[in-house]
């Protein structure tokens, strides 16, 4: 029941919530579905729908992330034949702190810089 | 399909599993809370493959699976009526009740829906203003804002056709019944994904702190389910009970504040019994004062009846995950998709027909062909080794 799929936002046909509406795609199948709970999405935007609701916007940097994480696993495989250490979530935290020194664009800066908290909240439980 | 396909990936697949199977140092015990990541889990076969470093134990989020007999029984009853139009999501339509599932009656009586959407019940109301659309309203957090949209909606309208037979569950108490639980083996969460593109993590954080578990919130594809699990096990590795977001292309930590802020004017926390396991202390919504002229229960007059469960259905064992479905003695031979005794075995959440459809369980006849075979074998040794009981068992 829980179950969501991702659709493109192909048009916006109404705005009034509670009827504000879009046409969505899911792989060449178009249905009308509701968009009041994410008014911000534009057209081409791919929103998680379920129940005829979109739920929320997909975060594009975020997905293109978790999958950069792996090929990025390949190459340390690669590099170091030993790489029992090198899990993903410690590319993960690699990658964070890459990204925190490039200075991300304000969204995803915050969340980086969110993350690093976590991060040094670590650091002083394993101390 | 875009952000499905990549996350289907087996190669990448193969490399957390790697991953996870190196990082383990011990077996770990891990709860997928959903229903839909069960049947994720088991038709990739990601439990076969973390067999030896990961203890996968199946939660009880399957809405449909936990909605009480009782409300089932008053939908059965309102789908009898001649002015009523039963609507339900599909899934709920298989669910046995005491005097069959809605299914039936949709045969005998014509007057029940399978629809996509609430909001296509409220265009059904629209449309038929002649009946009384009913509908019935399962689901974690994840549907709450789709039917307290639904009831919006009805009242922009002036529908006065439309009402809800209100039957929503919430994930967080549940766990807490579960975690609280003296026999609790658990030892991480994996958090429903798509609860949280609604409620957020931070919901969990008060959680994780009392009971020292950590919940990571994750997706439904295999890489998803795979990297949620991962997290999980490095967080158990280092001793750190935390909230960690592993599905962060569509969980923001805040969840969705709109769709929040609607299904708390609609609806309020209250005490709710889920089927199998009893009630459960805030376990579920109902419709706030305003909002009740909405409430079926509140148009529509119960008539009393007992409620009949299967003596032998062990669905409230299998939710909690006391018990694998397999450990049930009806499974698969008196209890099957085509005749269930309970509802895990119809629902596309419930961990029984993820068990039936995915791990290649032995149909009856062949299970009873090699209780035969085993019976013979048996007899054949006894009368060959007269002298040697124990040879034969």
């Amino acid at each position: 029941m829980c179950l969501a799929i991702p659709g493109k936002v192909i048009r916006w046909q109404e705005k009034t919530p509670p009827f504000a509406q879009a046409t969505v795609e899911f792989g060449g199948v178009r249905r009308q579905v509701s968009m009041d709970f994410v008014p911000d999405a534009a057209v081409g935007d791919y929103v998680l729908i379920h129940a005829g609701i979109a739920l929320s916007r997909v975060d594009q940097q975020e997905a293109a992330r978790s999958l950069e994480l792996l090929s990025e696993i390949e190459i340390a495989e690669e590099i170091e034949p030993n790489a029992a250490q090198t899990t993903v979530v410690e590319v993960r935290r690699q990658q964070q702190r890459k990204q925190q020194k490039d200075q991300q664009p304000a969204p995803a800066a915050s969340r980086a810089s969110d993350e690093s908290e976590n991060e040094t909240a670590d650091t002083e439980t394993a101390s | 399909m875009k952000y499905l396909d990549e996350y289907r990936d087996a190669r990448g697949c193969r490399k957390l599993v790697d991953q996870i199977t190196r990082r383990a140092t011990r077996r770990w015990t891990i709860m997928e809370v959903c229903g839909g990541q069960t049947h994720g889990l088991l038709r990739h076969g990601i439990d076969e493959a973390l067999r030896e470093s990961v203890r996968l134990i199946h939660g009880p989020g399957c809405p449909v699976c936990v909605t009480a007999l009782e409300a089932i029984d008053f939908a059965h009853e309102l789908a009898r009526r001649p002015e009523v139009l039963l609507t339900s999501f599909g899934d709920m339509l298989r669910v046995p009740g005491s005097h069959g599932s809605l299914q039936e009656a949709q045969a005998r009586h014509g007057n029940v829906r399978a629809v996509y959407s609430p909001l296509d019940a409220v265009k059904l109301a629209q449309e038929n203003p002649d009946r009384q659309v009913v509908f019935f309203a399962v689901g974690f957090e994840t549907t709450t804002p789709a039917t307290a949209l639904a009831v919006q909606q009805a009242d922009q309208l002036g529908l006065d056709n439309f009402s809800l037979l209100a039957c929503h569950v919430r994930v967080l108490p549940a766990m807490e019944m579960l975690a609280a639980s003296r026999d609790c083996s658990v030892q991480g969460f994996l958090a429903a994904g798509h609860v949280c593109t609604v409620t957020g993590c931070q919901l969990y954080e008060d959680f994780v702190r009392r009971h020292r578990l950590p919940v990571v919130v994750t997706g439904f594809e295999p890489l998803d389910l795979l990297g949620g699990i991962l997290e999980c096990v490095e967080l158990l590795e280092r001793g750190q009970p935390r909230v960690v977001n592993a599905y962060a292309r569509s969980v923001a930590a805040e969840g969705n504040r709109r769709a929040l802020a609607l299904v708390d004017e609609v609806y309020e926390p209250a005490d709710r019994p889920w089927r199998g396991i009893g009630v459960v202390p805030g376990g579920g919504f109902r419709l706030r004062q305003r909002w009740r002229r909405f409430d079926a229960e509140q148009r529509f007059v119960r008539q009393e009846a007992p409620v009949v469960e299967s003596p032998d259905c062990r669905s409230g064992e299998v939710l909690i995950g006391k018990i694998k479905p397999t450990e049930c003695e009806c499974f698969g031979d008196r209890c099957t998709p085509e005749s269930p005794l309970g509802a895990p075995m119809v629902s596309a959440e419930g961990a029984c027909a993820a068990y039936f459809q995915y791990t290649g369980y032995q149909r009856p006849n062949d299970h009873k062909a090699k209780q035969i075979a085993t019976d013979v074998q048996t007899v054949t040794d006894a009368k060959t080794a007269p002298a040697a009981p124990g040879a034969a068992r």
